[in-house]
């Protein structure tokens, strides 16, 4: 029945809803002690609790991934009219691009 | 001009004084050596600030610190729970899980999937005048349907690829209680115990054998929610003033800094052949 019921629940699953990537919780306590540099006790202690952490990774977080770092190369730098004078110009790579293995985007050398 | 020589001479004074305070901090350092050979002395200054002495003592714990300690509300672990009501704390959830899927067409197709599970984690440092000590323990990690159901399948019918690390050592029972105050204590025993190589010279004694076969038969019964050492660093800092400062037979320990990290097994089992297309086709894109 269990097993069921599970399927059931599978089946009426919406997977359009956003899969989360993170899902956890923090607690810290931080103390410091009132005499500095007593024998015995430790000057500060510093105490993190993280009872869960859940992560889940799919495909199509890579390619969320790579529109960001596309995003991130086309706003730090503008490319230099002349490149044979500036070879270190960031440009955009696109690691899924059907096209990659033929046009090269690397900057020409000649 | 009487500026510039001024700045001239300023190095040479900072360095005088630096060479000045090294030479007294020196000099308070043998009159702790004292210490340790004196006769009678309870507590030896020169092993409180070799060893015992923390400036900073680091807990991570992730995961739910009821899995692996009974008594831990008599430490201070305890606060870290005060704002949290019992309830609200999943202990199934406990630790790190992971799951990398393979969505088609914004369905999970639960071919090629990957998880894993670390049940408790804890990640100790002890930073002192002469010490930076890291010590990690941890539950490993097991698939959660392992015991009711041998075929490890899914939902979709398809069975999962599970990444599991199973570690070496077995820590003490209630290694949980060593990792506030008393760490240093404990790090030393761990430390003697992994660390210093037993002598083979001698012949062995009847208890030593029986002890090593005790530890070997604890590492084979692997029990799910018992701890285990994963890592040990032993860093020793200010080694220059260290070298006057150590004495007795380990003269020579403040050089060596000490590493560890033991597994027993590191395994992911693909129960389709089709798995690792499918992986390596996530990994890929």
């Amino acid at each position: 029945m269990d097993e069921e019921n599970e399927r059931d629940r599978f089946e009426k699953k919406d997977f359009t809803e956003p899969t989360p990537i993170l899902n956890t919780q923090l607690s810290v306590n931080i103390y410091d002690v009132i005499y500095e540099h007593h024998p015995f006790h430790a000057e500060q202690k510093i105490h993190v609790l993280v009872p869960f952490i859940e992560v889940n990774i799919h495909n199509h977080l890579f390619v969320l991934l790579e529109v960001l770092e596309a995003f991130n190369a086309v706003g730090k730098d503008n490319p230099q009219k002349d490149e044979k004078k500036n070879k270190s110009v960031i440009r955009p790579v696109f690691i899924a691009s059907d096209n990659q293995g033929n046009d090269s985007l690397a900057p020409d050398t000649n | 001009m009487i500026t510039k020589v001024t700045i001239a001479w300023l190095p040479i004074q900072i360095n005088l004084i630096n060479t000045l305070l090294v030479n007294e901090l020196r000099e308070e350092l043998q009159n702790l050596k004292g210490d340790h050979t004196k006769k009678g002395v309870k507590t030896c200054r020169h092993c409180i600030l070799r060893y015992k002495k923390s400036k900073k003592i680091l807990n991570i714990f992730i995961g739910d610190l009821n899995l692996v300690s009974g008594n831990f509300e008599q430490s201070t672990f305890a606060e870290l729970y005060e704002n949290w009501p019992r309830m609200m704390l999943d202990q199934k959830k406990s630790g790190i899980s992971f799951s990398i899927q393979h969505y088609v067409d914004r369905q999970a197709s639960g071919v090629g999937d990957i998880c894993g599970k670390i049940t408790f984690l804890s990640i100790t440092q002890d930073v002192g005048i002469f010490k930076n000590n890291i010590m990690v323990h941890m539950c490993p990690s097991f698939p959660e349907n392992t015991e009711n159901d041998n075929s490890q399948s899914n939902i979709h019918g398809n069975a999962q690829s599970f990444l599991e690390f199973y570690p070496t050592i077995p820590a003490d029972n209630n290694f949980l209680m060593n990792l506030d105050d008393n760490f240093w204590k404990y790090f030393r025993e761990q430390e003697k115990k992994h660390f210093e190589a037993p002598d083979y010279f001698d012949s062995k004694s009847d208890l030593s054998i029986k002890k090593e076969s005790q530890i070997e038969q604890e590492s084979q019964s692997f029990d799910k929610m018992k701890a285990y050492i994963l890592l040990m660093r032993k860093k020793n800092t200010l080694k220059e003033l260290l070298k006057d400062f150590e004495v007795g037979t380990g003269a020579r320990d403040y050089e060596i800094n000490r590493f560890l990290l033991k597994a027993n097994e590191i395994s992911i089992n693909l129960p389709t052949p089709r798995d690792i297309t499918t992986i390596l086709n996530v990994s890929i894109h």
